[in-house]
């Protein structure tokens, strides 16, 4: 019986951890290419259970497999392609396909993003929104000093005088190894990006955020209510135990 | 569960940020010169699953699994794209068909960019602004003694009076541009200021400041429509992270209630 309480706990805290993603994904609603989260949950391994004192024999006898909670398996992100939205603004460029724009950070190490809001900076080279230099196939920064350019689809900026120069989107074997950094950054831990082939820049579009405020809703409503069921068994559990503790043995 | 809560905040709070802008912009959709700003929005740090009393599994547990904490506004950004010209017929009404800024100088010698070229002259024959800041140019001549209608500004910003059939070149206007638009801060009436240190061009030295025109002024580059959709957008998602937080609050409603 006291198993029972622990069981209920764990689901508890799972979906605890459930709505923390949620939340998140819903305040991500608005950001320039946010990918969602999904937290899969998984239950605890079987245990063999086995019952004592029913046994005519005093024997151990098996009764099957339980299993004996619900833990946290993994946290998927979700690579759906986002709406792209008009914008006009010539430094936002939207990735429609696969790939991440490749930017540097203060720190030297690279990082990858899907959100193309850039900027100029001081010197006119073009930056991502938190300032970190968007870099070209080369992995040098790019110097436009204007923003008088055009960008083809396969990322290519053409500056006024002729000059090109193409912008390093790059992929991955395995995306779900890319850990979040914020500031709609990705970095990937091991593994070398290769360069995208799949895919078309736009120029004065932005990705939108892929979060479906539909399925989050639903979700939410389901997260609450399995909640509220875990807290009634809890409490039944509680009752029984209550029950148990303080009548049975009264004369 | 009360990171949850915090989560709903921090986005609340940045869909405040942008329902702010986007108020600006609908007061300033009539503005001279006016550039419409927005606020695009940013993820907050991951915070790592492991070590926090979490049941997961040992891949789980070695893929270090990181949950989210909220998004933030993003430093505001500024379209520059140009307004529409609206022909006036004054002539000192000037618009920059093209990228550049005006320049204007204050008593005290700070130096601010405007789009805004509604202009007059002063007692003194000075090009000025509405708020009698000084436009930047080379004055050879004042301009009080010649009539209104008599004074042409060219598109490179020659300022010419035709008195009596003979041209008497009084002046020319200069333009400016940098080449971070990010970094100009807007100070109200118009004007943006120029961070220290930042390089300032003038179309003396090079060319790609775009052409004056005399007897327009440059409408704001506020899209209404665009503004009032983005206004109900951020209002529904700024409701539906009242759910999330509406949801841990019910949770923990549920988690108090365990033990009665």
């Amino acid at each position: 019986m006291i198993r029972g309480l622990y069981t209920s706990a764990t689901g508890m805290i799972t979906l605890q951890k459930k709505l923390e993603n949620v939340s998140n994904n819903l305040a991500n609603i608005e950001t320039g290419g946010f990918k969602k989260q999904e937290l899969i949950a998984r239950a605890f391994d079987d245990v063999n259970i086995a019952n004592r004192s029913n046994s005519p024999d005093g024997r151990l006898r098996p009764i099957g497999t339980m299993q004996l909670g619900v833990m946290v398996d993994d946290i998927y992100t979700d690579f759906e392609q986002g709406l792209l939205k008009e914008t006009n603004n010539p430094l936002d460029m939207a990735i429609d396909g696969e790939g991440f724009f490749t930017v540097q950070l203060p720190n030297g190490e690279y990082a990858y993003t899907r959100d193309g809001g850039f900027r100029l900076d001081s010197e006119g080279r073009l930056t991502a929104g938190n300032g970190c230099l968007v870099l070209d196939r080369d992995l040098n920064s790019i110097t436009v000093g204007t923003e008088d350019f055009q960008v083809t689809g396969d990322g290519t900026i053409v500056l006024p005088g002729g000059r090109r120069v193409q912008l390093n989107i790059v992929t991955f074997l395995d995306l779900q190894a890319l850990h979040r950094l914020g500031e709609n950054m990705y970095a990937v831990a091991a593994g070398a990006p290769a360069p995208a082939d799949q895919y078309v820049v736009r120029q004065g579009f932005l990705e939108q955020s892929n979060v479906n405020p539909l399925d989050e809703l639903v979700k939410l409503i389901e997260i609450a209510r399995s909640f509220e069921s875990n807290q009634k068994a809890i409490q039944s559990i509680d009752e029984t135990l209550d029950k148990a503790v303080n009548e049975i043995g009264r004369l | 569960m009360f990171k949850i809560l915090h989560t709903g905040r921090t986005s609340m709070d940045a869909m405040q940020r942008r329902m702010d802008s986007i108020a600006n912009n609908i007061a300033n959709a009539q503005t001279t010169g006016y550039k419409s700003q927005r606020v695009e929005f940013e993820d907050l740090v991951y915070d790592r699953l492991a070590d926090r009393g979490v049941p997961q599994t040992e891949e789980a547990r070695q893929r270090q699994l990181e949950i989210g904490t909220g998004s933030r506004a993003k430093d505001l950004a500024r379209s520059f794209e140009p307004g529409i010209l609206k022909e006036t017929h004054n002539t000192y009404d000037l618009a920059i068909d093209g990228e550049g800024f005006f320049g204007l100088v204050d008593g005290n010698g700070g130096f601010y960019l405007t789009r805004d070229g509604a202009f007059r002259v002063d007692a003194e024959g000075r090009l000025t602004d509405s708020h009698g800041y000084y436009v930047v140019m080379d004055a050879y001549a004042p301009l009080s003694q010649y009539n209104d209608e008599d004074v042409t500004i060219s598109g490179d910003g020659l300022v010419t009076a035709n008195k009596d059939g003979v041209n008497v070149v009084l002046g020319r206007i200069r333009l400016f541009s940098v080449a971070d638009k990010g970094s100009l801060t807007a100070i109200g009436g118009n004007m943006f200021a120029v961070r220290n240190g930042t390089e300032v061009a003038s179309n003396l030295d090079t060319e790609g400041f775009g052409i004056i025109r005399q007897g327009f002024l440059e409408e704001s580059n506020v899209d209404l429509t665009e503004e009032l959709v983005n206004m109900l957008a951020t209002q529904r998602a700024y409701k539906l992270n009242t759910k999330s937080i509406t949801a841990a609050d019910e949770m923990w409603g549920m988690v108090n209630q365990l033990k009665r």
